[in-house]
Formats: structure tokens, C-alpha cells, sequence
């Protein structure tokens, strides 16, 4: 029991008129106790709906095909939508990318928060009160007290995804995904809330699988990372092994992509291609077509994760020969 | 320190939000007329018993001796075939016409709004089955529709405003069916499942506060067309019955003396007119005032 949450052979389809986009094509991953995951990705590759899945949210049309979720032993897929209710908020909670969108325009930061608190706890109005300033305090918006009272469009954008943040954490869950909280603010405030959620996480003990398209900001913060391709997990690992020794050529080739501050300016790498229609996946290796190393064996079967190093995973051919493979990195 | 003066901070933004509401009335002269019209109503809907010169009037006096008298200085408004003062009347009529008007509405966008917000929260069958029903109800003409209502529940006031209820709710089920719909797909709706809130709550503190706007305007719009079916349920026999001084009643009452006795018809009839204009203009007016997109 070290991870405590635990994704298995994940599928997800979402039926259109077009046809059965398969989103996630059997994703593995596991998010160890106080640890903090990255996942990192091209938009469209699966990451959101991998976490909403984990809440079972899945926006219509979408359907979770196969695989298994499960939180401290208890498997999410086969709990009825009431037993999932009393999940959501207070032991898998999320924050979401925007926080101007997330917050009801209409009601005062007070209310919102105080619905959240008394919907998984029985708490009297007078308790939930204090509770919400004590919330806010930690999260560290200034004047707690009046804030309370505010309507979301008073208040900045950083202090509002604190808010949002504080309606995340107020149930002490143990789970916290973070849908790329911080795309939708300014580079310094960037700074601050990714410090703030780093703060809260040592110190409520939370695991977090933080979703970004910004590998800085996986570097800056967390432990392990994972990076998805097409619905699949390519390289998992500790973030300096796979920052500095990715393995996986989709890896490899992201990482170049990413411009550095330097002299000699060096033309970006960029990997050829789009990313594939995912209602006709590619056979085998999702990323045989735009891979520079492809083999034979990448159009015929799919590649398993195998460790290459300590806890570094990869799903690639190209090292599946002399490693064993790995179910559950 | 730093409580009160941002206390102050709140009460000045408020004070500078109503005083543009203010300004963008001031700014539309029609919806202040409309605006005076609902005070001048409602002043004489509360006051009616006390203000109206002959209170005895309203109802059941009759004074053979002064019967069909023409408008002068002791009867501003004439006096009916039963020797009533009419002005009093008419006052009185301004009670029964906005209880009318406002129950009406209140039960028809209650009923609305919630079966609005199921069908498009709930979407699928559900949406299906109450559109459809939405749609039975908007195919036949409203005051036919609750002609026949009334009359089948019996003529009289109370009838008319259940049958002028069940008229009107779809127009408001569908208005919020549409907000809901598009309401349903914005983040904070998203967040507010994803944090485990029950359904319920999500469409009676997400949902319905966000749809409050186009409501009112309908609603205000509509206060002043209930008053007008009301009186035209009235005129056709199926609403208030004599000798309620309802405006409606008295214009079909007074129809028989048309045109020798003029004032016996005409006065209760202006009267539908300014309580039914008052209402339209201010509706229209708080669409604008309301349009976010005007404000700033």
C-alpha cells in the first residue's frame, strides 16, 4: 500500500457522431502518499480527463471503457454516484485552471466556501464560519474576515485561485489534483501559488498529481513526473532522471522543444507531425509516426513500461529488450 | 484598523453601483414614467379603502338617486347604473388587478424556473418529456387556453388567476432551460460537482441565481399582460364577479351604456391601460438597465 491512488489500464472513450475518440488508451499510473506527481503533455493528449476521471466527471459524451481506479484500496469505478458525491471534495478534490470561470458570480466567496465546508461536514454555521477564515488564512489572502463577504470579481485573479485553492483543501482531502493551476496567472503570481501549494502540501501531508503543460514548473515543484502521449503514459520517473535522462524519443523530443536562455542560439528541435486522431489510434507505439527511431516492432505491437533506471520507467522498444517490464510504476 | 476602512471600501463600491442604476433610469425616460406608473399603482393598491372618496362604493352601495351621473366635481369619474362612485372603484380595482398580476407571475415562473432548470440540468428524458409538455401548453392561444381553464374551474377571480398560472409557466420554463443550458457547461458549475455538491443544491446556488435577470424582465413584462388577460377574463364573463370592482368586469359592465353613459366604460378601461403600460415600459426598461453589456 504505498501509493495512494492507484490508475489501471485506464480506457476512455467518448462516443461522437464521428466515431469512438479513444482518449485514454490504458493509463497506468500511481500517486505515492505525500508525493507530488507531475503530468505533463501537448494539450489534447489526455491529461484532464485522466483527472477528471479519478472524480468520475467525465464530461458527455465521455465513458470510462475499462481499467480501474483505486484510493487507498477502494476501487472509484464501482461506487454508486451517491458514495462517489461524498468523495468528491473531501478526499479527491481539484483545482481548476481558471480560476475567473470557477467561482459562481453571483454568490460571495463566503457563501461558495461555506457550501463546500458543510457539505462534508457537519459543522454549525457558527463552526463553518470559523472554519472558512481559518481556510483562508492559511491559503493567504489578506483581510480573511471581509473577504468572506466579497463577490469573485473584487477580488484579483491570484487571490482568487487562492480562494479557489482554499475551497479545494477545506476538506483535508488526501488527493489534491491540480488541472494547471497556474496557466491562467501572471508569471509572478505563477511563482507565489505554486509556493503556496507546495507549502500546504507539507504541511497537510496532501499527495498531489499537479497537471501542466509547463515542464518548469514540474522542475520547480514536484517529485516524480509523468509525461502522456495520445492517451498513454510514455516515461514516468523521478523529475531529474527523466528532465536529464529522458529516455523515451517523445520525451526526448519535448524537452528540446523548450527554448533555453543562452547564448548561441541553437534552432528549436520540434518533433514533425500532429498528434494522431484519436478515434483511429495509431497501431502499436502511439507515437510510431513521428518517431525518428521507429522499428518494425513499433507498428505491430504495443510497447510496455519497462524500468530503465531507480523508479524510471518508459514505454519504448528501444529498451524493452534488456529490461523486464513494470505493472504499476 | 484595516477591518473598517475596507468595510468602508465595500459600502463605497455599493453606493457607486446603485447610484449608475440610478443614472441609466434617469437616463431612459420611459422606464421612469414606467417607474411612476408602478408607484402610482401600488400607492393606490395599498391606500384604496382610505383614499377613495366614496369607500362604501366599492362594492355593495347603491344609491338609486344619483344613478348614471356625469363626470363633475363630487364625482370625478361618474357614478355607474347603481348610483356607485366610480373613481372609487377604479382606485379599488388597482388592489384586485396588481394581487392579480404578481400572484400570477409568482406562481408562474416558480413553476416555470423549477421545471426549467430540471429539463436543462437534467437533460435527456427528462428535458424531453417537459419541453414537450412546454410545447402542448404553447400551441394553444394563451387566452383561449385559459378560457377554458376558467371556465371549467368555475368562474370566478381565484379560478381565473390558477387558469392564467398554468398559461403562462412554459414561457418561463423555457427561458431558464436556455440559461440552464448554457449555465451547466461553465467551470464553476464543473467545480462545484467535482467538489461533491448535490445536484440540488448546484441548480438552487448555481444555476437559478444566474438566471435571475432575464427572469425579472419577463416577469415585469408579464405582470403588466396578466393584468390585461385578467381583465379580459373578466369582460368575457370567466374572472371576478360582480359586484367585485374589478377593471375588466366594470368595462363589460359598463359596455351596456356605451356611448350615452361614456364614463361608465372608459374610465375602468384607462385604468387597464396605465397598469398594463406602466409595467411594459418598466420591463423593457430593466432589460436594459440589466444588460451587462451596457453597464460600463
Amino acid at each position: 500500500m504505498e501509493n495512494i491512488l492507484d490508475i489501471e489500464d485506464l480506457h476512455v472513450h467518448f462516443h461522437t457522431y464521428e466515431g469512438t475518440v479513444h482518449a485514454l488508451g490504458g493509463v497506468n499510473l500511481g500517486l505515492r502518499r505525500r508525493e507530488m506527481l507531475g503530468l505533463v503533455g501537448e494539450t489534447g493528449c489526455g491529461k484532464s480527463v485522466c483527472a477528471l476521471s479519478v472524480l468520475r466527471c467525465i464530461p458527455e459524451p465521455g465513458r470510462i471503457a475499462r481499467g480501474r481506479i483505486s484510493l487507498d484500496g477502494e476501487n472509484l469505478l464501482e461506487k454508486t454516484e451517491e458514495e462517489m458525491r461524498a468523495v468528491r471534495g473531501s478526499k479527491v478534490s481539484m483545482i481548476f485552471q481558471d480560476p475567473t470561470s470557477s467561482l459562481n458570480p453571483v454568490l460571495t466567496v463566503g457563501e461558495q466556501l461555506l457550501d463546500v465546508i458543510t457539505t462534508h461536514q457537519p459543522l454549525s454555521a457558527k463552526e463553518a464560519r470559523e472554519n472558512a477564515v481559518e481556510i483562508l488564512r492559511t491559503v493567504m489572502l489578506p483581510d480573511p474576515e471581509p473577504a468572506l463577504k466579497k463577490y469573485p470579481h473584487q477580488l484579483s485573479r491570484g487571490m482568487r485561485q487562492r480562494v479557489m485553492i482554499a475551497m479545494a483543501l477545506s476538506c483535508k482531502p488526501s488527493v489534491l489534483i491540480a488541472d494547471e493551476p497556474t496557466t491562467a496567472l501572471d508569471v509572478t503570481v505563477q511563482a507565489q501559488i505554486l509556493h503556496l501549494i507546495k507549502d500546504l502540501q507539507a504541511k497537510t501531508e496532501t499527495s498531489i498529481l499537479l497537471i501542466t503543460h509547463d515542464v518548469g514548473v514540474v522542475a520547480e515543484t514536484c517529485d516524480r513526473v509523468a509525461v502522456m502521449y495520445a492517451g498513454k503514459i510514455v516515461e514516468i520517473g523521478d523529475v531529474i532522471s527523466v528532465l536529464e535522462r529522458p529516455k523515451h524519443p517523445y520525451t526526448v523530443g519535448l524537452l528540446d522543444s523548450i527554448p533555453k536562455v543562452q547564448k548561441e542560439k541553437p534552432p528549436l528541435g520540434l518533433i514533425k507531425g500532429t498528434l494522431p486522431n484519436l478515434i483511429d489510434p495509431p497501431s502499436g507505439c502511439r507515437f510510431h509516426p513521428r518517431c525518428a527511431q521507429v522499428m518494425d516492432v513499433c507498428r505491430a505491437k504495443e510497447p510496455e513500461l519497462v524500468e530503465v533506471g531507480r523508479g524510471h520507467c518508459t514505454a519504448c522498444f528501444l529498451y524493452s529488450h534488456r529490461n523486464s517490464s513494470v505493472k504499476n510504476p | 484598523m484595516t477591518e473598517p476602512r475596507s468595510f468602508i471600501h465595500i459600502h463605497e463600491s455599493e453606493l457607486r453601483e446603485l447610484r449608475y442604476t440610478f443614472y441609466l433610469v434617469r437616463k431612459s425616460p420611459l422606464t421612469l414614467v414606467g417607474l411612476i406608473l408602478l408607484v402610482f399603482s401600488l400607492f393606490f393598491a395599498i391606500t384604496a379603502p382610505y383614499v377613495a372618496p366614496y369607500p362604501t362604493d366599492i362594492e355593495f352601495g347603491v344609491h338609486l338617486e344619483r344613478r348614471l351621473e356625469a363626470p363633475s366635481l363630487t364625482h370625478p369619474f361618474g357614478t355607474d347604473d347603481l348610483g356607485r362612485d366610480i373613481l372609487s372603484r377604479v382606485l379599488y380595482g388597482f388592489r384586485i388587478s396588481l394581487t392579480v398580476g404578481l400572484v400570477v407571475v409568482a406562481i408562474a415562473a416558480t413553476i416555470g424556473v423549477f421545471l426549467g432548470a430540471m429539463a436543462g440540468y437534467a437533460g435527456g428524458v427528462v428535458d424531453e418529456a417537459i419541453m414537450r409538455i412546454t410545447d402542448i401548453f404553447l400551441s394553444v392561444p394563451s387566452l383561449v387556453l385559459a378560457l377554458a381553464i376558467a371556465a371549467s374551474l368555475g368562474p370566478s377571480l381565484t379560478n381565473a388567476m390558477i387558469a392564467i398560472s398554468l398559461v403562462w409557466w412554459p414561457w418561463y420554463a423555457r427561458l431558464v432551460r436556455g440559461q440552464t443550458l448554457s449555465l451547466r457547461e461553465l467551470d464553476f458549475v464543473e467545480a462545484a460537482r467535482s467538489i461533491g455538491v448535490s445536484t440540488y443544491k448546484i441548480l438552487l446556488r448555481h444555476i437559478i441565481p444566474n438566471c435571475i435577470a432575464p427572469i425579472i424582465v419577463q416577469g415585469s413584462l408579464d405582470v403588466g399582460y396578466a393584468i390585461l388577460t385578467a381583465a379580459s377574463l373578466g369582460f368575457l364573463g370567466v374572472g371576478a364577479q360582480p359586484p367585485a370592482a374589478e377593471w375588466g368586469l366594470m368595462v363589460s359592465y359598463g359596455r351596456l351604456f356605451f356611448p350615452s353613459w361614456w364614463w361608465v366604460a372608459t374610465f375602468p378601461g384607462l385604468a387597464i391601460f396605465i397598469g398594463v403600460l406602466g409595467f411594459n415600459l418598466l420591463g423593457d426598461g430593466l432589460r436594459d438597465i440589466l444588460d451587462p453589456r451596457l453597464r460600463r
